[in-house]
């Protein structure tokens, strides 16, 4: 897809980090605590939010 | 307490309240306001709207009726209708009718005001415009009564609310190098469109503290959005988050109904469980949603998902429309407010004399509602009341002269000239009130809000310094002369 293909790299990281984020928290809604899912979802999470802190990051000029 | 809980059926009853009561205001605006601007003898006249538009492009109903008195009827109407919401008269209706009610109801706001968006042409111009249309098509799929709202509407809400957000936070990135270097808001609050009485305030916090809001701007928009489709109570975090973001926006500018209508769409970020934890209280359990409803509501999700991806290119564009509407029923838009900010405020001052050979002293200023005029002025509290003439007035600003989107301005000059009741009403102050003034000028300004000492000694608010001459003195006569007048001319 065109629109893909000229995507700025911040974007990139905010979508991906924000799809991430949110796949991770609903694994956590449905996984036992300390359980594979659980931990997979932690996981998610975090890499999520460390994506959108790099989208951001990565615009700011400070 | 189940957090998860996926009931809304207190979730729908607020947002309808509130939503209601955002269309009461734009019902309101468009009674008191739509006549002088856009009537049959408007700034910007209605049989200019037929003449020049085909129906199915800009459908609205003053196509077909395009007299003052059907604006009226309309516009009053939508008060009325509005205010039928706001109570919730579809909830006291029996069961079988209170959906079916609800939808008409609805649907009739949404059809009407659709109406004045359509016709109002550059006056009705802006995101929340098409926000609210967008907003107020959902409400219709909402349903009333005992039965819960189909929950795939809940979050075809969240998805506007999602593209309200993130497309703000794209757009800034994107449009202006200070929301990079975190500057913008050392900027925003004495060039926004219209300062509030805290604006003042707001401009004058450390430029540390200015910086910290830029980059919890940038989070807020860009990051938390995405929080609105995850489980509970992460989603009600998101919606909080956004709330708070939106209140401190209404404290320090007058933006419309854009961060109220904002506030409402978050409300479908909580569930009814959240809302419980909040403000124990039961309503028991709801009913089961009408079959019709969630069929309707299915259907409206395909349609939304459909016209849903032309404003996702656009978002993911790096040449990202601001606000854009691209069907004519302004079903699923593209919005993001502020993409730039202007570092300077410049400000027109409009003056009229009697005097054949005047002198400086013989001007006399216009006032306006909410742009500043007299420097000792202080700025006023409007939203959710929508300025439109004043924020047309800070657009008309930007340029030394009248562009193409200032059609209207000569119109304007020629309604002062001639004491028009209907354009006086749309100004605070008319220095003229026993006869129109014989010549008017338009004066360029410089504003800056005076410093802290400036304001302790002086109790001003603003200073000025005079940047050009926007329009030469100029009569009546001469406006007509040049074709520039409002008035239709005869055959």
């Amino acid at each position: 897809m065109e629109t893909t293909a000229r995507m700025e790299s911040f974007v990139w990281y905010m979508i991906t980090g924000g799809f991430t984020l949110v796949v991770g928290l609903w694994l956590l809604e449905f996984g036992t605590a300390w359980t594979r899912l659980w931990g997979a979802g932690v996981a998610l999470a975090v890499l999520g939010s460390l994506g959108l802190a790099a989208g951001i990051g990565s615009e700011i000029e400070y | 307490m189940e957090l998860a809980s996926e009931s809304y059926w207190l979730v729908r009853v607020l947002f309808q309240r509130a939503l209601a009561v955002i269309y009461l205001s734009a019902f309101l605006v468009a009674a008191t306001q739509f006549r002088p601007l856009v009537g049959e003898n408007g700034l910007l006249p209605l049989a200019e709207y037929v003449d020049s538009t085909n129906f199915k492009d800009r459908p609205s109903l003053f196509y077909f009726l395009p007299s003052d008195r059907a604006v009226g009827v309309a516009a009053w109407a939508g008060v009325a209708l509005s205010v039928a919401a706001l109570v919730g008269v579809p909830y006291w209706l029996p069961e079988p009718f209170s959906v079916p009610a609800s939808m008409l109801l609805w649907a009739a706001m949404w059809g009407l005001y659709l109406s004045f968006v359509n016709a109002g042409r550059v006056f009705y111009g802006y995101g929340w415009e098409s926000m609210l249309l967008e907003t107020g098509v959902l409400a219709v799929f909402l349903g009333a009564g005992a039965s819960g709202p189909p929950v795939v509407v809940v979050w075809l809400i969240k998805w506007v609310l999602f593209r309200n957000m993130f497309g703000a936070g794209l757009i800034k990135i994107r449009g202006d190098d200070c929301w990079r270097d975190l500057t913008c808001l050392k900027y925003h609050y004495e060039t926004q469109p219209l300062p509030n009485p805290l604006s003042w305030f707001a401009h004058h916090l450390p430029d540390r503290f200015h910086r910290v809001e830029v980059l919890g701007n940038h989070v807020v928009e860009l990051a938390v959005p995405f929080l609105y489709f995850a489980p509970q109570p992460y989603a009600s975090m998101g919606g909080a988050a956004t709330i708070g973001f939106q209140l401190w926006l209404m404290t320090t500018g007058n933006f419309s109904w854009l961060n109220a209508l904002t506030i409402v769409q978050s409300i479908p970020t909580f569930s009814d469980g959240m809302l419980f934890a909040l403000a124990p209280e039961s309503v028991g359990t709801p009913a089961t949603t009408p079959t019709y409803l969630q069929a309707a509501a299915i259907g409206l999700t395909a349609v939304v998902l459909v016209l849903s991806v032309r404003p996702i290119r656009n978002m993911l564009s790096p040449s990202q429309a601001m606000n854009a509407a691209f069907d004519p029923l302004s079903l699923v838009n593209t919005y993001g407010a502020f993409g730039s900010v202007t570092k300077q405020r410049y400000q027109l001052v409009v003056e009229g004399t009697n005097a054949d050979d005047p002198d400086p002293d013989d001007w006399r200023e216009y006032g306006f509602k909410g742009q500043p005029v007299d420097p000792d002025e202080r700025p006023s509290q409007w939203a959710p009341y929508h300025l439109r003439l004043d924020w047309q007035l800070w657009f008309a600003a930007m340029r030394p002269r009248p562009g193409p989107r200032q059609r209207w301005f000569r119109r304007f000059l020629e309604a002062l000239l001639e004491n028009d009741d209907g354009t006086l009403a749309l100004i605070e102050d008319n220095p003229f009130a026993e006869e129109p003034p014989e010549k008017i000028r338009v004066l360029r300004y410089r504003y800056s809000f005076t410093d802290p000492a400036e304001r302790a000694e002086t109790g001003a608010w603003w200073t000025r310094r005079q940047v050009g001459t926007y329009v030469q003195p100029t009569r009546r006569s001469a406006l007509r002369s040049a074709g520039l007048g409002r008035r239709r001319r005869g055959p």
